[in-house]
């Protein structure tokens, strides 16, 4: 009788045992694939780069936009996107600033999608209006990326996202996905819908001068990311199967082509644009202008010497 | 000085001193904003933005010097105005070529300059005064010629 109680008892420890540790397991497994899917903890910081600020005017007022500014802006929206997100699964105020504080710790919000949203309006801007300075109403961007980085890029850039600084005038920002279909709700939530299949087609942008009408298309290089990078994304983020080593692989892909974005020119990264050419140096000029500086000294040498002589 | 080199001084005089005061009223200008190159003249002041303003002075006052020199050119206080204004030429340009000198000497990365780099460092374009030093180079034949009068 005695064994058989200790027996039941023994089994009852077991299974509440296996139920805990499942239990935590999946919490785990949950928060891990919760992190990887707002940023991308545990990634290294970018190397240093050196990426000039878009400049725009609004209502007459000289506006500067770094890269650094879009990142903070991208990282406060992702905040306040987890922050309601916890509200409603219930979590106290104290559960979430802590988890807040543990997820967002040194992000910057300079990711791959924010990065090159800034590179293509920055060469965008660039090649529409050459050395003049944009009206942020004179802006309009057509974006083929429904990610919340490249997004909230370009809403801080257009002054059309919520909160964003010195807005007087608003650009234009269209969400048109490559097979055609516009997204007319920007917010992270309803984008996240979006973000299953997205390949290199997705990593496209139009820059339009709407006083002109002009028009100029940046378009991802192939090559720019890693190969099974797309899968593998698919396989972390949506599918979220991926093993720890994948998360790990897909990690050092993601800073690769965030550090892209970041450091490499733009013929290297966009379709169509093209290696400025390196000027040949002028030596035959130089030899021309160096052999008269010469000859020359020489003459005053000898007319000098010639004046001394006599 | 006979009639024919004076009369030749005050036509060449009247021309370079004109010459010099298109230069500074361009330079002046070009000083007011980024500056401009011009086929093989720079006047960007790209190597000496904070330069630049003084240079278009410096050829404005030389191209007056020479214009108000023309008349009676072969007065002694006449000729001594074109004088100064050759001197003003020299003086500038001597700075553009020593810089070029002094700057062909070393190596971007190196301690010394490679021989292409060397030659490559006196290539196009130059400043105007570098253009002008040469025809400003006429007022030492009639320096020399007061000197033979002198005697």
């Amino acid at each position: 009788m005695r064994n058989a109680k200790s027996k039941m008892k023994n089994g009852k420890l077991a299974s509440k045992t296996i139920t805990i540790v499942t239990l935590l397991v999946l919490l785990a497994l949950s928060a891990a694939v919760i992190s990887v899917d707002a940023h991308m903890p545990g990634a290294k910081a970018p190397p240093a780069f050196e990426l000039s600020p878009i400049v725009i005017t609004d209502a007459g007022a000289e506006v500067e936009i770094t890269i650094e500014d879009v990142g903070n802006y991208h990282n406060e929206r992702m905040i306040e996107f987890k922050r309601n997100m916890l509200k409603k699964q219930n979590k106290t105020d104290e559960e979430i600033g802590k988890i807040i504080e543990e997820e967002f710790a040194g992000v910057t919000g300079i990711c791959p999608c924010s990065s090159c949203a800034f590179r293509a309006a920055l060469l965008g801007i660039s090649e529409l209006w050459g050395d003049e300075i944009p009206e942020r109403a004179d802006i309009k961007f057509i974006s083929r990326r429904p990610t919340p980085g490249a997004t909230q890029c370009l809403q801080y850039i257009t002054g059309t996202g919520p909160k964003v600084p010195d807005v007087t005038s608003k650009g234009e920002l269209q969400l048109i996905l490559p097979d055609g279909t516009e997204v007319t709700d920007l917010s992270v939530k309803n984008l996240k819908k979006y973000m299953v299949d997205m390949d290199l087609s997705t990593w496209n942008f139009v820059i339009i001068r709407k006083s002109t009408g002009d028009e100029f298309e940046v378009q991802v290089k192939e090559g720019v990311h890693p190969e099974g990078f797309f899968e593998l994304r698919k396989k972390v983020k949506v599918e979220k199967m991926a093993t720890p080593e994948e998360i790990d692989e897909f990690r050092t892909q993601w800073e690769a082509v965030r550090d892209a974005f970041l450091t490499q020119p733009d013929w290297e990264l966009f379709e169509g644009v093209e290696e400025p050419e390196e000027e040949e140096p002028d030596v035959v000029g130089g030899a021309i202008f160096f052999s008269i500086l010469v000859i020359g000294l020489g003459l005053l040498l000898v007319l000098y010497l010639r004046g001394k002589a006599r | 000085m006979n009639e024919v080199e004076e009369k030749f001084g005050q036509i060449y005089f009247a021309v370079l001193g004109a010459m010099a005061l298109v230069f500074g009223v361009a330079e002046l200008i070009a000083s007011a904003g980024e500056g401009f190159t011009w086929g093989i003249l720079d006047s960007s002041g790209a190597a000496d933005p904070m330069f630049l303003p003084w240079r278009a002075i410096i050829l404005i006052s030389v191209g007056f010097f020479y214009l108000g020199s023309v008349k009676n050119f072969a007065e002694i206080h006449q000729l001594a105005k074109a004088v100064m204004g050759s001197i003003m030429i020299w003086i500038v340009a001597g700075m553009a070529i020593w810089s070029r000198i002094a700057g062909s000497i070393p190596g971007e990365e190196t301690w010394f300059n490679s021989l292409e780099g060397f030659l490559a460092s006196y290539a196009p374009p130059y400043c105007p005064e570098m253009f002008l030093l040469p025809f400003s180079l006429v007022i030492v034949y009639y320096i020399l010629k007061e000197k033979e009068a002198e005697k």
